[in-house]
């Protein structure tokens, strides 16, 4: 049985994820029950961020145009073999016909290993020995030392990038002949495909652009160090508690100036969020929203908890946080997509208010019945993606959900850096084998360029369109871009013209330090998309393969709320979250206005906080000249506290559908609420506590950790609830 | 209408130039402690991809092209008789453009602050993080390019961690 010792090297390799799959999970057991072991696996992943940081944003020399023209005349390798030129013929099919041009230009991302395995000969003979004087570059041998390293070493660290995919490694297995057969079609097929237009331009541009844009990445990295000042540390719970240890950094980091409130990483960027307020139902009786599915806050939030650190109030968006869960509603009987459930109970963290919970629970969709899917994996490949938390994750993940995928479905990969190309042509899900060694073969380097790799991923699903099926743009990046076309409301446009086209969008977020939540949030939202963010295998497992359909299969376009709150009931109200997602209240009825998306299987739960007639109002005080000015309807002399309307569009229809629904208080008590509306409620809590928002009333975190526990015992599938219980204990424990 | 294989091979070097040069001046010049110098090392390593075979390099440029100018930035360094000084200044003085001087004295004094800790580690610790945390290699990669085996690269790791944090807390409380 392994225990936790910091003086164990191979608990620092863990910690950075250089550790092989099979001993990983030994590792992974013992930190689920060891705390000492949490926080030394958090302070060193908060140091190799802190260090990657810091050292990305050193200055970058440059050649002199001399050097450069020196090695422009070098003499070159002759007998070079370099692919030669064909027309991309896949598998004989329908692929022949799009005449695209493949090129054998060796773009840094399109590199491809000919044996991810292989080692390179020249490390032998590079010791920094006197020996080197020589030609330490002999041409090396390939084909005798390629088998040479195929097993991890006896300490079980691997590289990263050999198949410590463990999906990939257990598919090459399973059907060792099938996959070898496409391993070698794959070799001596290793094309990359190139739009021709891109392919003139070339190198050239990125020469210049590329650097400039480091130099000013990096430049800009150090401003908003400059600006914040500070870094991710802050006193950690178990560190106080153990002070003998050696876990200074953390616990004196304060005195040394880097303060610990909103600090995950300078390079982070978060659009602000205004909360809103209480609204008047007399004078303003309408609210107006669009659906949410994403759960990116969510994931990014845990990340940085489990780092021992608080999210800064700008990257906790509490409609993902409530969303990131599924609740137990009614499933949909009729002919609509999803079914709505409503349940008002009272509110508690203000005394005398109300709680009204709106939960729509979209069609759950068997795998089997899952219409046909094409993919596009857009993945950026630049430098900033190559840790392990990023590429290596997405890499294990994509894995995952090409092994669910089916021979109906098709796979295309395009990535971009500097430049983009497509490194995968669509390809049946079926052919696992191509798939995946495309994967494993991608590697990170250079710049970003996402403009380029959106224009190029939508264009291939275009072509393979899916009538009636899914098709479906999957980006995958940190959203550090920064060449081409870079600015936000650039890549926003784009988008949007994108998403006309009837490819919906999937952003899956990764890594830190220059995390771009803002950019990424607001892609998603303009382009049809869900967005999500993958902070460790667990939530690419969820989103990836438990929730597959969902991700997947959108149910219902378009999906909007719109809430009529009757004045004779309802002295105030509040909805909590979904700042990012008000609409116009007339855009409601307008087709023309776009809003969210539902996937199979999905829940969307939203909460409004209500003053009651009669009950302490919040903040405004009556009116002094003037009594209330319109006249009530019949209908206000009744039970109903409200109506909710909802308009949906089918996934290709253009004329929306509405839905329509009186909400009544039944008068609730504390104790009769539904489990599933204290764990929602429960879950804003956590939310509003983190943000400090003025809303919070007299909520504190035992009221919190109390009703998630109600919620988790009553429905916990996928032992999510048991982890959110866990992080509000993390979150508790923040100074 | 196609490009000759000459051709391709071209945009291969200078698609690996134009993507390593960076990394590798900064990481060389740690090494040979002066830029120019390190220009020209870096410069002797891409000309030496100009006379490799592509495909015996493919899919794992950048662990060849640090090997390479490793190598070649450690025997300049011997053959100069250079002491190996660590001057952060060498390699801030050619960025060419960038934030007002006030700006960058404040972002070096804040980043001095770990990578002053850093400076006070023994080299081969240094360049171990500096190959993991400034160019995201593994291990593994890091083990081809030094030379050292995959289990002391982790060894040299994980106490130049636990080295900068003792180092930074030490720094708070004197």
């Amino acid at each position: 049985m392994k225990t936790f010792d910091a003086n164990d090297p191979n608990w620092t390799a863990f910690a950075l994820g250089e550790l092989a799959a099979a001993e990983a999970a030994e590792y992974e057991q013992v930190l689920a029950s060891d705390e000492d072991a949490q926080a030394f696996v958090g302070e060193i992943r908060a140091m190799a961020a802190l260090l990657e940081t810091q050292l990305e944003a050193e200055p970058m020399p440059e050649l002199t145009a001399e050097h450069r023209a020196a090695i422009e005349s070098a003499p070159e390798k002759k007998s070079a073999k370099v692919i030669p030129f064909r027309w991309i013929v896949a598998g004989g099919s329908a692929f022949a016909a799009a005449a695209i041009l493949m090129i054998a230009v060796g773009l840094p991302l399109m590199t491809h290993k000919a044996d991810p395995a292989a080692k390179d000969p020249t490390m032998s003979a590079a010791r920094p020995s006197e020996e080197s004087q020589g030609e330490p570059e002999e041409t090396p041998d390939w084909a005798q030392q390629a088998s040479a390293d195929e097993q991890p070493d006896d300490d079980g660290i691997v590289d990263q990038e050999a198949p410590a995919v463990p999906m990939a490694a257990a598919i090459e297995e399973q059907k060792p002949a099938d996959a070898n057969s496409n391993r070698l079609e794959r070799r001596d097929g290793a094309v990359t495909t190139l739009l021709p237009k891109r392919a003139q331009k070339g190198a050239k541009g990125r020469d210049s652009s590329g650097r400039n844009t480091v130099d000013l990445r990096g430049m800009k990295r150090a401003d908003g160090d400059d600006k914040n000042g500070r870094f991710g540390f802050r006193q950690d719970p178990w560190g106080v508690e153990s002070p003998g240890k050696q876990q200074g950094l953390i616990g004196n980091a304060g005195k040394m100036g880097w303060s610990g409130e909103e600090a995950p990483a300078a390079g982070e960027d978060y659009a602000p969020i205004e909360e809103n307020n209480w609204k008047v139902a007399q004078t303003e009786p309408l609210s107006t929203f669009s659906v949410d599915v994403d759960t990116a806050s969510y994931a990014n939030v845990r990340r940085m908890l489990m780092a021992g650190q608080r999210p800064p109030a700008d990257a906790v968006r509490i409609e993902e946080l409530i969303n990131y869960f599924d609740y137990d509603y009614p499933q949909p009987t009729a002919d609509d997509p999803f079914a709505v459930a409503t349940e008002v109970a009272p509110s508690p963290w203000n005394a005398g208010r109300k709680l009204v919970r709106v939960g729509l629970q979209g069609k759950d969709i068997d795998r089997g019945q899952r219409p046909a899917s094409n993919l596009v994996f857009l993945i950026d490949v630049s430098g900033s993606m190559s840790a392990d938390s990023k590429l290596g994750l997405l890499k294990r993940g994509l894995g995952l959900l090409v092994e669910n995928l089916g021979s109906k479905d098709r796979v295309a990969i395009v990535v971009y850096a500097g430049a983009s190309g497509m490194v995968l042509p669509s390809t049946p899900g079926n052919r696992t084998g191509d798939i995946m060694g495309a994967l494993e073969r991608l590697q990170a380097g250079g710049s970003t360029n996402g403009g380029a790799g959106i224009e190029l991923a939508y264009d291939v699903a275009r072509r393979n369109f899916i009538r009636g099926g899914t098709n479906r743009v999957i980006l995958c990046t940190d959203g550090d871009f920064n060449v081409g076309v870079t600015n936000r409301q650039g890549l926003v446009q784009l988008a949007t013209q994108k998403a006309k086209s009837g490819v919906f969008l999937t952003v899956l977020g990764l890594g830190m330090g220059n995390y771009k939540d803002a950019t990424l949030e607001q892609i998603a939202n303009k382009a049809n998309g869900a967005y999500f963010y993958l902070d460790n295998d667990r939530e690419a497992r969820k989103v990836l393969v438990d929730e597959l359909s969902g991700t997947l299969v959108t149910i219902a376009k378009d999906v909007k709320i719109q809430v009529e709150f009757n004045p004779a009931r309802v002295a105030q109200y509040r909805l909590v979250g979904y700042e990012n997602r008000k609409l116009a209240h007339r855009d409601f009825n307008d087709d023309k206005k776009d809003a969210g998306e539902i996937g199979a299987g999905h829940t969307v739960t939203a909460l409004y906080e209500i003053v009651p007639v009669g009950a302490v109002g919040a903040g405004v005080d009556p009116l002094r000249y003037q009594r209330p000015p319109n006249e009530l309807t019949p209908e206000a002399g009744g039970a109903e506290l409200l109506t909710l309307k909802l308009r949906y569009k089918r996934p290709d229809g253009d004329r929306s559908k509405l839905l329509v629904f009186r909400v009544e208080d039944n008068d609730k008590t504390l104790d009769e609420a539904s489990d599933e509306l204290k764990f929602a409620a429960a879950v804003a809590g956590f939310g509003m506590l983190l943000r400090r928002s003025p809303h919070a009333g007299d909520l504190d975190w035992g009221t919190v950790l109390e009703w998630a526990d109600v919620g988790r015992r009553n429905r916990d599938p996928q032992l999510l609830r048991k982890e959110f219980v866990q992080l509000v204990r993390r979150a508790q424990a923040l100074p | 209408m196609a490009p000759t294989t000459d051709e391709a091979q071209r945009a291969w070097i200078r698609q690996n130039l134009s993507q390593w040069e960076g990394p590798l001046l900064r990481y060389a010049t740690k090494i040979v402690g002066d830029v120019d110098v390190a220009r020209d090392v870096v410069q002797d390593t891409f000309v030496k991809l100009c006379q490799q075979e592509r495909a015996s390099v493919e899919g794992h440029v950048a662990q060849w092209l640090f090997t390479v100018c490793r190598n070649r930035a450690l025997d300049v360094r011997r053959r100069e008789n250079r002491m190996n000084t660590q001057s952060m200044s060498a390699a801030q003085e050619v960025a060419s453009s960038g934030p007002a001087p006030s700006d960058v004295a404040e972002a070096r004094q804040d980043r001095s602050r770990i990578l002053g800790a850093m400076d006070t580690l023994p080299e081969n610790q240094r360049e171990c993080l500096r190959l993991k945390f400034q160019n995201g290699m593994s291990y593994k990669e890091i083990s081809a390019i030094t030379g050292l085996s995959v289990t002391n690269v982790g060894y040299l790791i994980h106490v130049g961690i636990k080295a900068l944090r003792a180092d930074l807390t030490g720094g708070a409380t004197s």
